[in-house]
């Protein structure tokens, strides 16, 4: 806790945000880009977090013919 | 692009204490036997004589020492017998198999008599468990000698150990002598033995086998007089073959905290040296089933030895085993006992996983009772990268769909989830409902610590935790915390909640992305709903229009 790990070498860029209170349920962070400009936003893309249903992590949301398993990976 | 750096007392501690040999410095305790077994092969029986110097390490007076018997698990109405009849989903090994034991299959170790430096002792049998009092204590930081003397018939193959597998092999002598119990210092660790696993004393081996000529024995250890055996241990055929119908088989080990050996008339022994000078043993049984991968599985694993070393870290012998036997897969000090009729990928699967038990078990000695998912878990995790090695490398055949790492582990543990059957890590490994939920447990749940450790530290902390992990706690029964603390100290992230959750809870980690909200014409919100139990940084990738991915990382 309290301190960010550092760059993966997983993207373009990384930025290291302050860290979060745990006790919050309902948050959001703040990006420099235009929401137009955003293509896509992924919670954990590398897939190894254990998000019981990862179906919610992606932005867009898939559409339902998309949309596989509800199990990760 | 900014960079927050919180500074708290936590994080000056780190600071200030980078060392990370405050690990694993615990007392332990030592053993050294020596052996020598005289072998019956036509009723199965052996008569056995042991000796065993115990040091006594802890600052505690000990009055009586306790010893397992596992073959006694092999015995109608055992705690074995009864907890796989009474579990709704048994080892579809074990099942109902023991209770239909007649006498002549059943397995027993039967002590005739037990002294210490002349007095004879008194001691009491509790199943598997033997109890002996001693005429004299051990006394902290000293040393006694006590000898045994006791006979054992070899059960028909029902788990790991016993005679005629299912591939004929004549013998698995694995969990075969009366084996100290370990005293730690959470005290005495007398588990009846109900086909789970172990936890032992590092110690030395002086093993000494008679049996009949016409077995090759394949074993834990450095055989001592391969001169006069052969039998692919020496190149030369020895010119003194010993007289009469037994052969003298003297093997020694040290540093180890189990021996194994197992026996057949039909071993086939082949040798390969790494690159490393790693000596490996192969014994099998060929067949046209089996006799192509058994031809190729020496090289693949000497490739497989010089990844791993590189990776994991340095293995301490000099040989390695890999002899068919037993009843799948089960790993042992210095050698394995594998079923060996196999396709190749399985045959190399299976010997990659008990071969990495070397470092996730062999050389660090977890209490596999508590930390089954340490032994299993991060063996699984090692030899998910080895095979991945294997396939890159052409040493084995692609998948024909390339599927992400760990794929598998993760599918078992969501499974497990949604069955509503999963139990805490922190479990004791005989005690969970289900043979099941035990399984994914330790295999699944415990290649995802690793795995998802490294999503919070980052990969290359990762890698260097488990080097240090594995340098620092070598024969030192290390356990999470220690792993945790090396972790903390290498990536400077507090990590105590992780252990706390993921080990000690069944909490889960669902995060929902919740939705964009446009600010201005150069911001915008990302909401994000924490709908699991269990909180986890969390890695956030935006992917611009222009293809520019950014990654946003928020620490807890």
């Amino acid at each position: 806790m309290l301190r960010p790990k550092t760059d993966e070498k997983l993207s373009d860029e990384f930025v290291a945000l302050p860290a979060l209170d745990w006790v919050k349920e309902d948050w959001s962070i703040i990006v420099p880009h235009a929401e137009g400009d955003i293509q896509k936003v992924e919670i954990d893309p590398s897939l190894r977090m254990a998000d019981v249903n990862r179906e919610d992590n992606v932005w867009p949301k898939k559409k339902p013919q998309e949309t596989g398993e509800n199990d990760k990976q | 692009m900014f960079k927050y750096f919180s500074i708290s007392i936590f994080s000056i501690l780190f600071i200030i204490s980078p060392k990370l040999n405050a690990q694993c410095e615990d007392w332990q305790q030592a053993v050294r036997y020596e052996m020598d077994v005289d072998f019956d092969v036509k009723n199965h029986r052996y008569v056995g004589i042991q000796n065993v110097e115990y040091t006594n390490n802890s600052k505690d007076t000990l009055k009586e020492l306790y010893f397992h018997l596992y073959m006694n698990a092999f015995q109608p109405g055992s705690a074995m017998d009864v907890r796989s009849r009474l579990i709704s989903d048994p080892d579809p090994r074990v099942t109902d198999r023991i209770q239909n034991l007649a006498p002549s299959e059943q397995g027993f170790q039967r002590i005739n008599a037990i002294t210490q430096e002349e007095a004879v002792l008194t001691y009491e049998v509790h199943g598997t468990i033997l109890k002996v009092m001693l005429s004299k204590a051990a006394l902290p930081g000293k040393k006694i000698s006590i000898s045994m003397l006791y006979d054992a018939q070899v059960p028909l193959q029902i788990r790991r150990m016993g005679r005629m597998n299912a591939e004929d092999i004549h013998y698995s002598m694995a969990q075969w002598y009366p084996k100290v119990c370990h005293y730690d210092d959470k005290g005495w660790h007398t588990n009846p033995y109900i086909g789970r696993e172990f936890y032992g004393h590092y110690g030395s081996f002086d093993v000494t086998i008679r049996i009949d000529s016409n077995y090759t024995v394949a074993a834990t250890g450095y055989l001592q007089n391969p001169g006069e055996i052969g039998k692919g241990y020496t190149e030369l055929v020895p010119e003194e073959r010993q007289t009469g119908e037994k052969l003298v088989w003297t093997f020694y080990a040290n540093k180890v905290h189990d021996f194994v050996w197992a026996a057949d008339p039909f071993y086939k022994h082949t040798t390969i040296l790494t690159e490393d000078s790693i000596l490996l043993r192969f014994f099998y049984r060929e067949s046209e089933r089996n006799m192509e991968e058994w031809a190729k599985l020496p090289a693949i694993m000497s490739a497989s030895f010089a990844y791993i070393q590189k990776t994991f870290g340095k293995y301490p012998y000099k040989e390695y085993a890999f002899i068919m036997a037993g009843d799948g897969g089960m790993e042992y000090p210095m050698a394995t006992l594998i079923t060996g009729n196999r396709p190749l990928p399985s045959l190399v699967g299976v010997s990659v996983h008990e071969l990495m038990h070397s470092w996730y078990q062999g050389v660090l000695g977890f209490n596999e009772n508590m930390y089954y998912w340490m032994d299993e878990g991060f063996t699984s995790y090692a030899s998910e990268l080895v095979m991945d090695f294997l396939r890159t490398n052409e040493f084995l055949p692609s998948r024909q769909e390339p599927i992400p790492l760990f794929t598998g582990s993760y599918r078992g543990y969501f499974n497990l989830v949604k069955a509503g059957q999963e139990e805490p890590l922190s479990t004791h490994a005989d005690h969970f409902n289900f043979t099941t939920s035990y399984g994914i447990s330790a295999y699944s749940k415990g290649a995802i610590y690793l795995h998802q450790l490294g999503y919070i530290i980052g990969q290359e902390n990762l890698s260097k935790t488990l080097l240090a992990f594995y340098t620092k706690c070598a024969f030192k029964h290390p356990d999470d915390n220690d792993l945790r603390r090396i972790a903390e100290k290498i990536s400077g992230i507090e990590l105590k909640w992780y252990n706390e959750y993921w080990v000690q809870t069944t909490k889960t980690i669902d995060y929902t992305l919740s939705g964009l909200e446009s600010l201005d014409t150069r911001s915008t919100k990302i909401g994000i709903e924490r709908t699991g139990d269990m909180p986890m940084p969390l890695d956030i990738m935006v992917t611009l229009n222009s293809g520019t991915r950014v990654m946003y990382h928020v620490p807890m």
